[in-house]
């Protein structure tokens, strides 16, 4: 009885060690993760809208974010809804684009977050991946330029996946072996699309 | 050959962690998609391997016996939930290219199936240097069978294409099935060819795993295997 006693006493005592030592890393390493996200968000902001100097976020997006999300859940894009919407602007501070970040729940496994550049002109800067996680080396080529880089360029209209060569404008060319995240992602744009197009007052 | 060098010689080849221990299957399965992530995986788990082997090692008079196997899990746990936050927030490049083999390294039973048959027995160094073999075994094998992997399901190797493009890749093989394929191939071989292995009986008792990969009658007092 005696010897339980004792080894639940340092069993205990290693276990409260522990406990503090990943309380006290936790509390140190707060802040650089914070600031280590925010980095890698902003260096994928710059990815995807290069002409951009800086982001900044309005009231009046953020009004449109928020009034805007039925609309764009019954547009038949998938389960998809739009987080946030950031002005990009110029050197000197004018607005030439909007920054769309997207997520959608149709992947092969978890959600997928993109950010959308589209210029005030309507046009696609580019896409980039907030947040991913898909099969490695089938869903995730969806970071490759050769699936993202589809959609930089064009202007704004509701994309489709297409599992042969894109023969209109409208068309992407799917991951291949990897339909549902190419679906995914390409919903994602569009509600991207939808909100720049019907849910910003020009 | 000094003790040291003896012990990592030990973990590469001759009781080498997935082709002769059978330890640890379950992330050699999941990660092998390609030889890159195979590398990722291996030596992150290099590095948890060589931190619990030495302080496993220096607490290993001060964990009581009976409750040794929750004492070295909590070390473990905690060990690898620190080097995780760390990774995250000092060293964000490494962080965004390991990050995602971290959390699955504290489910991985070498780690564990190290601690208990030999850190808690052994001097500190070299627990630290039979991590260190143990890990670079492991990360040899991850990269062998990712490589093979990834040659058949997608044409390449570490990202380069090897095989013509006009050779349609399998891309079962990149997929978990391909991941039983490889394995149950590898196994069929070393069996064949009488290869030491834990699955085969061509290790003798209680040399390598302590059950001599007989699970059903092993009491599991010799070595924690499974996961």
């Amino acid at each position: 009885m005696k010897g339980i006693m004792k080894d639940a006493a340092i069993l205990c005592v290693i276990t409260l060690i522990a406990g503090f030592a990943l309380g006290l890393v936790h509390e140190v390493t707060l802040e650089p993760i914070a600031a280590a996200q925010l980095a890698a968000n902003t260096a994928t902001y710059q990815e995807v809208y290069p002409d951009a100097a800086g982001f900044q976020i309005s009231d009046e997006l953020q009004s449109a974010v928020d009034s805007c999300g039925e609309e764009i859940s019954s547009q038949g894009y998938g389960n998809v809804t739009v987080d946030a919407a950031q002005e990009a602007l110029d050197a000197d501070g004018n607005v030439i684009g909007y920054l769309i970040t997207s997520t959608s729940t149709d992947g092969y496994n978890g959600t997928i977050q993109v950010a959308t550049g589209i210029t005030a002109e309507g046009q696609i800067t580019g896409i980039g991946f907030l947040s991913i996680s898909e099969t490695p080396g089938l869903g995730m080529n969806a970071e490759n330029p050769e699936f993202k880089d589809q959609f930089a360029g064009k202007s704004l209209q509701t994309f489709e996946v297409t599992k042969t060569s894109p023969s209109a404008d409208n068309q992407i060319a799917a991951i291949s072996g990897a339909t549902f995240t190419s679906s995914a992602v390409t919903g994602a744009v569009n509600a991207a699309v939808y909100f720049a197009e019907n849910c910003i007052a020009q | 050959m000094n003790k040291y060098t003896e012990r990592i010689y030990n973990g590469i080849w001759k009781e080498n962690p997935i082709f002769v221990q059978m330890l640890g299957l379950c992330p050699t399965l999941a990660v092998t998609t390609s030889a890159i992530n195979g590398l990722g995986m291996g030596l992150s788990t290099t590095a948890v391997l060589v931190a619990a082997n030495l302080l496993i090692s220096v607490l290993r008079n001060v964990i009581p016996d009976r409750v040794r196997l929750p004492g070295e899990i909590v070390v473990v746990a905690s060990l690898v939930t620190v080097v995780d936050m760390l990774m995250e927030g000092f060293v964000p490049s490494l962080y965004s290219a390991l990050g995602i083999y971290i959390p699955l390294i504290v489910v991985n039973c070498i780690i564990l199936g190290r601690a208990e048959s030999y850190a808690m027995k052994n001097k500190p160094l070299v627990s630290a240097f039979d991590g260190i073999g143990m890990g670079l075994g492991f990360t040899i094998a991850l990269v062998l069978i990712g490589a093979f992997r990834e040659l058949l399901g997608a044409g390449t190797i570490f990202g380069m294409q090897i095989l013509p493009s006009s050779f349609q890749p399998i891309s079962i093989f990149i997929l978990a099935p391909g991941a039983f394929f490889v394995l149950a191939a590898l196994t069929a071989i070393q069996n064949k060819l009488k290869l030491p292995c834990a699955t085969n009986g061509s290790v003798k008792k209680g040399k390598v795993t302590g059950c001599n990969g007989d699970c059903l009658h092993c009491s599991g007092h010799d070595q924690a295997k499974g996961e």
